[in-house]
């Protein structure tokens, strides 16, 4: 497997964090506000779900989902992603 | 990697350490795939190119970019429905056929290749390989490789539409029909002979400074909506910005900018456009000769840039000033005192820009009237200065790409000798058919094969029955796609769906990421990775498909077929020694924002025989004189179709067209409320329309008038539904663009219909 060098690492973590500590507290927002939030290009953010989701080809950490809701494109926490939260805050 | 931004959270910091360390721990284990931690690496140069549209993007940076068509574009493709094997079990080919062209599309992303049983009259699951071979032997056993025809969509990038046109040259035939037959070829031919290039001048900051824009015959609020920031931009900047379209188009009066909060919260918007010109469909060389008449009688021509860069002056004065404002007026739809208005304001700007779309294009003499447009630039000298040029709008994200790639039925002599000595092989010098010609070939049985690299020829085409009736004469039709189109179901007596990539979905080759490459509108050239899963782990990408396609129809080849596939940058190296202008090409895309092409006429040098730009122009007698005038009782109406705010092509997204009015149909007709009085017809009245051509009548049933802001005389209805009444041999002249804009139509009450 690849490694990414360490500083690009730490950016991959940060980002993770981030969007994390986000939804732990939202748990529930549209991709629009998270990419607006983080300042993020769509391309990033939909990597980084890729990363967090659910996609077992892709190896996703499954913490997140992402559905539409009245024609927005929604992130939500996943059980498991929500048990990461409720461990976070003890 | 470039430094990413973020606002981290500030929660308690305990639990986040911990969440770092459970990552790197993961990293370390291996849970994190190597693609995926690939793709976090390769995030910040690669931006995304949106399929939507080719109006460039202003940041390729920016942050959350939208605009409503790239949504539904990008969801389009991301939709969770899944086309699957067990869906075409369930389904005849039969009962596909019942289905509207917008369920066909809804029904989800297809997932694997399948093939046509005529047996049960169904599609039925077939592996990569078997596809190929079975495509291989068809392509074989030809009598000759121009009985193959091979079709591209503007969405194809780059690299696949250099593979693609490699592929069918080494294979032995310029059969290369591609959209832009149908749209902007008059463009393509038009302009070289004026200014030597077949493409726009300008670049998206040219429009920050142009004083004056004059639009002719498109429309940004549904066909490309990113232009109307653009425009609104100019507007409040105070911008003159002259638009002539027949129909009176919400988005190009007023924008409201989803992007400026104050404006969503008024819902005020800015006013586009200063002055709108509605004149009759296919007026539009005679506005232009119009304007090029005011600026010889009463305005201010730059003289200098007329000796010293252009020739042709005198015969374009002789015949601007012969024409009678009665005849332009009349054949316009204008009156002399909106010429005055018009001439007066496009004399007093400083850099002036001309934009146009389908509504230039798709007429019998859109070569003509495109070349008179430029005439108009030329005199005040409106080429080769900031703010000022020709802009062609095009419509597909790549279809100006695919012809710099090499799609082309034409090809030059000089990238035919390039193509040659890079790939070792003698490619055909003949010419082939365009869409057109290829229809032609098909329905003669003189062709096929047909294999479309996307798209959806069978919708796209105009007279509807006769090219079904040729596709299903084919002894092989294979289309490379993402979603079921009635390109699928109107097939030949063999055929082949072979799902691929969508342009938002990460292509792996050999473990590591791809991007492909577009050129946009303004001839930017920019690299676009994929941003999420596959729908299917059985979907190849279009360089990957054409890549086994190649292997298995041409053992002898000498190309490393696989080997460019593995990475893209190979095949960029060879397109830098093939395509002028991409040399070093990817080292200039690996870069924010990409390159911008040279073009000559930007710095006043004129790739033109003379190596001067040339002033064209044509008697309005011979524009008038050769149009056909159908013999009927009934009244004639010009009929042009458009697309709704709720398609994309032929790809329908909804039923709304919601800058329109419309909701919940597309068998509508737009009239003037005085012709509908005049016909006895009230809104909603059902009527069949007729259209009248040299070899006969075609006809459509069951439309609905609606009013409409239109001129007289003139209607308006959606394509593809009104394809079928653009006959198959009406077209522009040398371009063979259809005239989709300007038809010959009668109407009628509709007779009763056995369902």
């Amino acid at each position: 497997m690849t490694n990414s060098p360490p500083s690009e690492a730490a950016a991959i973590e940060d980002l993770v964090v981030a969007l994390l500590q986000i939804l732990c507290r939202e748990q529930a927002v549209s991709l629009a506000k998270i990419g607006k939030q983080m300042q993020l290009r769509r391309s990033q953010l939909e990597r980084l779900l890729l990363l967090l989701g659910e996609n077992e080809a892709w190896g996703g950490l499954g913490y997140l989902t992402q559905r539409e809701q009245r024609g927005r494109a929604m992130i939500m926490l996943t059980t498991k992603g929500k048990d990461l939260c409720a461990s976070m805050a003890t | 990697m470039a430094e990413l931004k973020f606002h981290p959270y500030h929660q308690p910091a305990g639990g986040w350490g911990a969440l770092r360390a459970s990552m790197q721990s993961l990293r370390q284990q291996g849970i994190l795939t190597e693609g995926t931690a690939l793709l976090l690496k390769s995030n910040q140069a690669e931006g995304f190119d949106c399929p939507g549209c080719a109006w460039p993007d202003p940041d390729a940076h920016s942050t959350f970019e939208f605009c409503e068509n790239g949504v539904k574009a990008v969801a389009a493709e991301a939709t969770s429905k899944k086309v699957t094997a067990d869906f075409f079990a369930q389904h005849s080919v039969s009962w596909l056929a019942q289905q509207s062209d917008y369920d066909l599309e809804e029904f989800g992303r297809l997932t694997e290749p399948m093939v046509y049983d005529a047996a049960s009259d169904h599609y039925v699951p077939v592996s990569w390989d078997d596809a190929f071979a079975l495509i291989a032997r068809h392509l074989q056993k030809l009598d000759s490789p121009d009985q193959a025809i091979f079709y591209t969509s503007g969405r194809t990038s780059n690299e696949a539409a250099f593979l693609y046109q490699l592929f069918a040259r080494e294979f032995g035939t310029n059969n290369m029909p591609d959209c832009s037959n149908m749209c902007h070829e008059p463009t393509s031919l038009g302009m070289p002979e004026s200014i030597g290039i077949g493409k726009g001048t300008v670049t998206l900051e040219d429009f920050d400074h142009a004083d004056t824009l004059l639009l002719f015959g498109h429309n940004p609020g549904t066909n490309h909506p990113r232009m109307l920031g653009t425009l609104r931009d100019a507007a409040k900047r105070g911008c003159r910005i002259l638009v002539f379209n027949p129909l009176r188009e919400r988005g190009l009066q007023r924008f409201v900018n989803p992007q400026d909060p104050g404006e969503m919260l008024t819902n005020h918007g800015t006013e586009i456009a200063t002055h709108y010109y509605q004149p009759r469909i296919g007026g539009d060389y005679a506005i232009a000769l119009g304007i090029v008449r005011y600026l010889l009688e009463q305005g201010t021509l730059d003289q200098d840039f007329i000796d010293t860069h252009t020739q042709g002056f005198a015969q374009l004065q002789s015949i601007a000033l012969d024409t009678p404002w009665t005849d332009i007026e009349a054949e316009s739809g204008l009156s002399h005192a909106q010429f005055m208005e018009i001439g007066q304001i496009y004399d007093s700007g400083k850099a002036s820009i001309i934009t146009w779309g389908m509504g230039i294009t798709q007429h019998k003499h859109a070569v003509a009237t495109i070349q008179m447009l430029v005439n108009v630039l030329l005199l005040k000298g409106n080429i080769g200065k900031d703010g000022a040029g020709a802009c062609p709008i095009r419509g597909h994200s790549n279809v100006q790409g695919d012809r710099t790639m090499g799609i082309w039925e034409r090809p030059t002599a000089d990238f035919l000798d390039r193509l040659a000595t890079e790939f070792d092989f003698e490619p055909p010098r003949e010419p082939g058919y365009d869409v057109i010609g290829s229809i032609a070939a098909l329905e003669k049985g003189e062709a096929k094969v047909f294999f479309g690299m996307g798209g959806n020829f069978a919708n796209a085409t105009p007279d509807t029955q006769r090219v079904h009736t040729a596709l299903r004469q084919c002894e092989l039709t294979v289309h490379v796609t993402t979603k079921l189109n009635r390109s699928h179901i109107v097939h030949g007596k063999n055929a082949l769906i072979l799902p691929c990539l969508g342009r938002t979905e990460i292509d792996i080759q050999n473990g590591k990421p791809q991007g492909i490459t577009v050129e946009d509108s303004m001839s930017m050239v920019h690299i676009s990775e994929g941003m999420r899963a596959p729908a299917s782990p059985h979907l190849k990408s279009e360089c990957a498909i054409i890549a086994e396609l190649a292997t298995a129809t041409l053992p002898d080849s000498k190309t490393p077929w696989r080997e460019m596939v593995q990475d893209y940058d190979r095949i960029r190296e060879r397109i830098s020694r093939v395509v002028a202008g991409f040399e070093d090409f990817n080292a200039r895309v690996h870069h924010p924002r990409g390159f911008h092409l040279d073009l000559p006429p930007r710095s006043r040098r004129w790739t033109t025989p003379s190596g001067k730009a040339q002033f064209i122009a044509h008697p309005l007698k011979s524009i008038t004189e050769d149009r056909f005038v159908p013999q009927s009782s009934a009244r004639i109406f010009n009929l042009m179709t458009i697309r709704s705010h709720d398609q994309y092509n032929t790809t329908i997204y909804g039923y709304e067209d919601r800058y329109r009015g419309v909701s919940g149909a597309r068998n509508i007709c737009f009239m003037h409320p005085d012709d509908m009085a005049e016909l006895g017809f009230v809104e909603n009245s059902t009527v069949d329309i007729t259209s009248h051509w040299t070899d006969g009548e075609r006809m459509a049933r069951n439309f609905r008038i609606l009013p409409y802001d239109i001129p007289r005389s003139c209607v308006a209805g959606y394509y593809p539904e009104l394809n079928v009444l653009v006959p198959l041999s009406s077209h522009a002249d040398r371009a063979n663009t259809p005239t989709s804009k300007s038809i010959p139509v009668t109407f009628q009450v509709a007779e009763a219909h056995d369902q």
